[in-house]
């Protein structure tokens, strides 16, 4: 494939691609056609291929949501979506093609996997490309695969959760990813198994104007503890690619599941993401989601509390620069009584990004006695930059407790002057201003993630001064 | 670091405020703003310490934060001469490089920015990058004990939370490991107790010792004075510095009180 010149952003680290020989690209656009090509190639059992068919159909009867970001630009049919880099996921580095293995070597990914991760599963465009499970969790019956070769070892598994907690129709992303999903992970943890060390998953668009569509299904077993982590990058093309994904979660009775999302897309990728995670009586299920990247990102990270004393987390971080919109936000769907959850947001804008915090409270009849707290902090960096909060509430219960705070700050001309006053740069308080507004998430994050995210906060913040 | 004798290696220099006019700025939008001082002239040399004392509201402050860089206030006329480098012309920041520090009345507070932090960052941008990070974190924690700071407080966020005594001490920290020439001192005593009073100015007279660093303290007690060597006495009125003089001047005012000095002074 020809190589495409990349736009170098001085802020942007990321932003190499690598030239490779694929072994498929999809024509652009998507037609009933290119679903059973793609079908085909992965020799998938025929019930799959008609979830696809269906969800297509579905897709096409959907229109782009009417509220949120203007997405007119997004040109659907001018999206190749199916990119196959190689044939088949390598189990160790050695395996993988040189210019794969580079791009994540220069991404610092393997030196993540080391120490300190449990299993690591790199996805280059539409497919997984490497995968490793430390042997000691699968003796205990972890399985971490790609969801491709989930679908091939356990069918059953797979068939019976895909779309049981986001159905293919539940909204025009969600039957866009039904219907062209490629790769993703699915993880089961067994009863009473703890994870103890996360693990990851890295998502690297490498192809111009590519679709990255992957699945993730997480099963957390009754008593069972996991983290997950993935990380998502894309080269610097001018042209936009649209990332999809699906990520459904079940988390049985009394099982914990922390999903830690760093996106940090290209400013020409629309990140259209659906969300959402099952929780069962007593169990935990915490979002942690920082969304640095991408042109558009759309993501509302959600769970039903279904079960009872439930309890629900989001933790999320967005940054907005030019040209840029992060729409995030959190749904907590209360149906059990003594369910509680707790949304907490900071958002970052700067030279006309604009942030916009969406979330849903619904607290069902049968949830008495359930607990909501929201925070929704805002930090605005310059007068060109906007923070919005749209919060909805439906309360079907006497006796729920919900707070909901708010604020928005300007970035303290005073404090710039009091840290300038002792002799540092004006782009060296910026950034410690912001890394300070968010300490409180960055605290929470793995040691390689914070260190990754305060460097991206001083790269932006060099960036935006003079 | 401490105590290290450098002392002797330290070239006399002068801090030379020449004239000086400051507004400050009431509408940022309108920039509409309001005189403050007229005229202010003043020098001082390293290793003085000299006393700056006023009425409130007669400016002193203003004095502290205009030089400073502070964003309220804009330097309308006049000049100030940091050891041939010209002040007035240079951003808050370039200021505090060129040695000047300024320790606050009310010093802001900023979430999430830790003292330790703070100060690690300040002095990296000022003396190049610190090798040992761990030895380093032990000096400052030695330091805040010698000032009667909990070492716990190295991790709590800048002013946040922090008694008025307590923010007094943590400016004089970061002055400590900034070692300026020049320093204005606002108010350090207000809000200090006894005991802690005593200790604060043992810790500037070493410090005023062993780094030659000339300082102007602002205060409206005597308490502090009795402990320091004090080369000159500044009286500020409405904006200016109508006299100057030795500690008797501060005596006189502490006895008789700001009017009756300046009846006396035909002032
Ligand atoms: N930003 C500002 N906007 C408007 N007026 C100001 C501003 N800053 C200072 N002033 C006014 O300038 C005068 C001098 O204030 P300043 O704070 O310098 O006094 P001070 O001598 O330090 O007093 P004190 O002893 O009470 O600390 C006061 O009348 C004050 O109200
Ligand atoms: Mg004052």
């Amino acid at each position: 494939m020809k190589q495409l010149p990349s736009i170098q952003s001085p802020t942007y680290t990321h932003g190499f691609s690598v030239p490779l020989d694929y072994a498929y690209i999809s024509e652009r656009g998507l037609t009933k056609k290119t679903i059973e090509t793609l079908s085909s190639m992965k020799a998938e059992p025929e019930w799959m291929k008609k979830f696809r068919l269906d969800a297509y159909a579905l897709y096409l009867q959907k229109t782009l949501p009417s509220w949120g970001p203007d997405l007119s630009s997004l040109s659907f049919d001018d999206i190749r979506y199916y990119v196959k880099p190689t044939d088949g996921e390598k189990r160790t580095w050695d395996d993988v093609p040189d210019s794969i293995k580079k791009t994540f070597d220069r991404l610092g990914t393997p030196q993540a996997e080391r120490e300190y991760l449990a299993g690591i599963k790199n996805q280059f465009d539409s497919e997984v490309v490497q995968g490793q499970l430390k042997p000691i969790w699968e003796e205990k019956g972890v399985i971490f695969l790609s969801m491709d070769e989930a679908l091939k070892k356990h069918p059953n598994l797979v068939r019976k959760h895909i779309g049981s907690v986001i159905p293919s129709g539940d909204n025009v992303f969600a039957s866009l990813n039904s219907a062209v999903w490629s790769g993703g992970s699915f993880i089961y943890v067994p009863k009473n198994v703890e994870v103890s060390l996360p693990l990851q998953a890295y998502f690297r668009i490498n192809a111009e104007r590519a679709g990255q569509f992957e699945r993730t299904l997480i099963i957390a077993d009754e008593g069972s503890k996991v983290t997950y982590i993935e990380g998502c990058t894309s080269p610097s093309f001018s042209t936009s690619s649209l990332h999809s994904a699906v990520v459904e979660i079940i988390v049985e009775k009394g099982a914990h599941v922390e999903y830690i999302t760093i996106q940090n897309w290209y400013k020409h990728v629309y990140n259209l993401v659906t969300k959402r995670a099952l929780v069962k009586e007593e169990a935990v299920m915490v979002w942690t989601d920082c969304n640095l990247g991408s042109k558009i990102t759309m993501k509302y990270p959600s769970y039903i509390l279904a079960g009872k004393a439930a309890h629900g987390e989001t933790l999320s971080l967005a940054f907005a620069g030019a040209n840029q919109i992060q729409d995030t936000g959190s749904k907590a769907i209360h149906l059990a009584p003594y369910t509680t959850s707790s949304i907490v947001s900071k958002s970052i804008s700067q030279g006309g990004g604009i942030t916009s915090y969406r979330g849903l409270i619904s607290i069902g009849p049968n949830a008495h006695h359930a607990k909501n707290h929201v925070s929704c902090d805002a930090l605005l960096l310059d007068k060109n930059s906007i923070s919005n909060t749209y919060p909805t509430q439906r309360v079907f219960t006497g006796d729920a407790t919900i707070t909901h705070e708010a604020t928005v700050s300007k970035i303290g001309e005073r404090q710039l002057f009091y840290l300038m006053s002792r002799g540092l740069t004006a782009s060296q308080a910026r950034a410690m201003i912001v890394r300070g507004f968010a300490d409180p998430l960055i605290k929470k994050l793995p040691m390689e993630y914070a260190v990754e995210l305060n460097r991206f906060i001083d790269l932006e913040m060099e960036g935006s001064v003079g | 670091m401490r105590n290290t004798n450098i002392s002797k290696n330290i070239t006399k220099s002068e801090l030379i405020i020449s004239h000086l006019g400051v507004s400050a700025i009431i509408e940022p939008q309108t920039s509409q703003k309001k005189g403050i001082l007229k005229d202010v002239s003043c020098r001082m040399r390293s290793g003085e310490i000299h006393v700056l004392m006023g009425k409130n509201g007669s400016g002193k402050s203003t004095l502290a934060m205009a030089l400073s860089g502070h964003p309220d206030y804009v330097i309308d006329s006049g000049s100030c001469v940091l050891e041939k480098t010209e002040l007035v012309t240079l951003s808050a920041d370039e200021r505090a490089r060129a040695g000047l520090f300024v320790s606050f009345q009310t010093p802001i507070e900023i979430a999430g920015v830790s003292v330790f932090q703070l100060i690690k960052t300040a002095y990296e941008q000022k003396f190049g990058l610190i090798e040992n990070v761990l030895n380093f974190y032990h000096e400052v924690e030695r330091e805040a004990t010698l000032l009667g700071i909990p070492t716990a407080s190295m991790h709590r966020s800048i002013h946040e939370g922090f008694s008025g005594g307590e923010k007094k001490r943590l400016e004089l920290l970061q002055m400590k490991f900034l070692k300026p020439r020049f320093a204005f001192i606002d108010e350090i005593d207000s809000g200090l107790d006894v005991d802690a009073i005593t200790m604060v100015s043992q810790y500037l007279k070493e410090m005023v010792a062993d780094s030659q660093m000339g300082c102007v303290i602002i205060t409206h007690y005597e308490r502090l004075l009795k402990y320091l060597p004090i080369n000159a006495v500044h009286l500020m009125s409405k904006g200016s510095i109508v006299t100057s003089g030795d500690t008797s001047l501060a005596d006189q005012i502490m006895r008789d009180g700001f009017d009756s000095v300046m009846k006396k002074l035909e002032l």
